[in-house]
């Protein structure tokens, strides 16, 4: 009711007006389906495929079409094209169908082909040869690529020149320059060196206290070195350290005049000759041949002392070489042991052992 | 302008052929349909060459190419190789190249001037593409896909995407390859854009599933008849909508 009502007239037996009714309703119907459509959410989904996305320019760069002229010139007269083609044109399904019809027609493929000399299109050309691959000898670029080659050998060598000229130049010193180089690379040796032998030697090397010193390497030389290295003057230490070792021969002298004082004190309590002997052989007791005749001793002279002493030496010679530790040793050793001398019986002949 | 073709009662014409303002290349069928096809609209222009690579039709999908070389993957003989030399122009170059992700259709998806390729390929081969291609070369995701040579083809005139690529996606693809572009389907919906249809500068080949609404935004957006681009906002804004929602 509320549609407004449109009048179309229309004849089928003459046919007018007839496409004019159809439109009409295809497009009202159109535009009812497209209004209820519209209205659902579905279309949300699908709003991508009413986008068409126009670039924007990014670069100066032009990229045309690419169409032949043979294209443009066939639009532009499109009917005689048309008509002139279906003249003209034998298709391959044309030939297919007068020469048997698919599956006994075999056309050729290399009846389309673009070489220099139509005469080679039909020619054989083997894929294996000799027993080796024809397409692995076929290069018709190769004088070509072997001038490549050879130019840009040459670039390359004309850059290694260029790189050992510069390196060349790199390598200049001056003296003074050589020289602190040449200190750098001794002190690095030597640091390498003793790393080596610390690395080596680590396990087995004791470790010993300074004060010991069994190498003798803390000199008052080296500590007034150290000192000096240090930024200190060392010369008052060096005296101090020295003056030391003086003092030390002091007190050596001193504590002989102690043990001196102590013979004296002894000397003093008991001023017999006899006393002053004994004292007198005791201090020289280490010192002293064995043949020398001390008073008191019981021997007349140096040659009857030595005459005893070899007597005593004879006398015990025979004790010891039969192992026995003194006089007082008088053991009697079993000489013929029974149960070593004597095998095993069997029964009943014990009496025979 | 936009043919519906099938490749032995498959849609996916993509995958069975490659497209390029220099050449066209197809691949060997039991029967001459899907090459005649190409053949009645192509071979007055380009050389369209039936091949296989690597023993296999799916030839779309392992090699990439520009109106300035082809690329193949390590598996191509050489006498598929010496085939397209002997086939193609003497400005295109024809290279193989060793790269672990073998299907390289799937892997680059580019026109004449840029390429967008697979974010874990090779250095190496990325500088071969920009080399023999002749293109910038920018390692990117379509809609979360690492498989940009799948879904998305661009010529140098337009671009179609993954249907559920964002708006921001769509805008930044689009300054990157300096075309206009647009998301949508193939063969009735399936979002897998190369594998269904093959296009160049001025024509393109969809699969027969194809819907109407399909077709007008293919040859709207690659400016295949008169239209522009500008006409899916505008024009078809209506039909879209009943088909979409």
């Amino acid at each position: 009711a509320n549609e407004e009502g449109v009048l179309l007239t229309m004849s089928t037996l003459t046919e007018n007006g007839v496409m004019a009714v159809k439109n009409a309703a295809c497009e009202r119907l159109l535009d009812q389906r497209v209004e209820i459509k519209m209205k659902s959410k579905k279309i949300n989904d699908c709003l991508n495929r009413f986008h068409v996305a126009m670039p924007k320019p990014r670069d100066n760069k032009e990229r045309p079409p690419c169409i032949p002229q043979a294209v443009l010139d066939a639009r532009a007269s499109a009917d005689a094209a048309k008509e002139k083609k279906k003249l003209e044109r034998k298709l391959e399904k044309d030939l297919e169908n007068e020469n048997g019809g698919a599956g006994v027609y075999s056309a050729s493929l290399k009846k389309h082909y673009l070489l220099a000399d139509d005469e080679w299109k039909e020619d054989i050309l083997p894929e294996i040869l000799d027993g080796h691959n024809v397409a692995d000898f076929l290069d018709p670029d190769i004088l070509q690529r072997c001038e490549e080659l050879e130019r840009e050998e040459g670039l390359r060598l004309e850059e290694e020149a260029a790189q050992e000229a510069f390196q060349i130049d790199g390598h200049e010193l001056t003296e003074e320059q050589r020289e602190i180089l040449g200190q750098i690379r001794k002190k690095k040796a030597l640091l390498i060196q003793e790393h080596r032998m610390k690395k080596r030697t680590a396990e087995s090397r004791p470790i010993v206290p300074r004060k010991f010193d069994k190498d003798r390497t803390f000199t008052t030389d080296r500590m007034g070195r150290q000192l000096s290295s240090m930024g200190f003057d060392p010369s008052a230490a060096m005296d101090r350290a020295r003056s030391r070792s003086r003092g030390r021969k002091r007190e050596r002298s001193l504590s002989r005049a102690a043990s001196d004082g102590d013979d004296m004190d002894i000397d003093g309590q008991q001023s017999s000759k006899k006393l002053r002997a004994l004292s007198r052989s005791r201090s020289r007791s280490k010192s002293r041949p064995p043949e020398e005749v001390v008073p008191g001793e019981g021997f007349k002279d140096s040659a009857q002392k030595k005459k005893a002493i070899k007597k005593a030496k004879d006398s015990v010679r025979n004790r010891n070489k039969e192992a026995r530790r003194g006089e007082a040793d008088r053991v009697i050793p079993t000489l013929k042991p029974k149960h070593l001398f004597s095998g095993k019986s069997s029964i009943g002949k014990t009496s025979r052992r | 302008m936009a043919t519906r073709i099938q490749f032995e009662n498959n849609c996916e014409v993509g995958v069975f052929s490659k497209l390029t303002n220099a050449y066209c290349l197809v691949a060997i069928g039991g029967s001459e349909n899907f090459y005649s096809a190409f053949e009645s609209e192509l071979a007055d222009v380009i050389p369209v060459v039936k091949t296989s690579i690597g023993g296999t039709r799916i030839i779309g999908r392992l090699c990439v190419g520009n109106k300035n070389g082809l690329l193949l993957p390590h598996t191509t003989t050489d006498q598929e190789l010496q085939h397209l030399r002997n086939c193609l122009p003497d400005q295109v170059v024809v290279q193989r190249i060793d790269e672990r992700l073998s299907a390289l259709g799937n892997c680059v998806a580019c026109n004449d001037h840029v390429a967008l390729t697979h974010p874990d390929l090779d250095k190496a081969t990325e500088e071969l593409i920009a080399d023999v291609l002749g293109v910038e070369v920018f390692r990117q995701t379509i809609a979360g896909n690492i498989l940009v040579g799948s879904y998305c083809a661009i010529t140098n005139r337009g671009g179609l995407v993954h249907p559920h690529t964002s708006i921001e996606d769509l805008d930044e693809l689009s300054t990157l390859l300096q075309v206009p572009l647009v998301a949508g389907t193939v063969n009735r919906g399936s979002e897998v854009i190369a594998a269904g249809m093959t296009v160049n500068d001025w024509t393109a080949f969809c699969g027969s599933d194809t819907t109407a609404t399909e077709l007008s935004v293919i040859e709207s957006v690659f400016k295949l008849r008169e239209g522009q681009p500008a006409a899916i906002v505008d024009d078809m804004r209506k039909s879209l909508i009943d088909s979409y929602v």
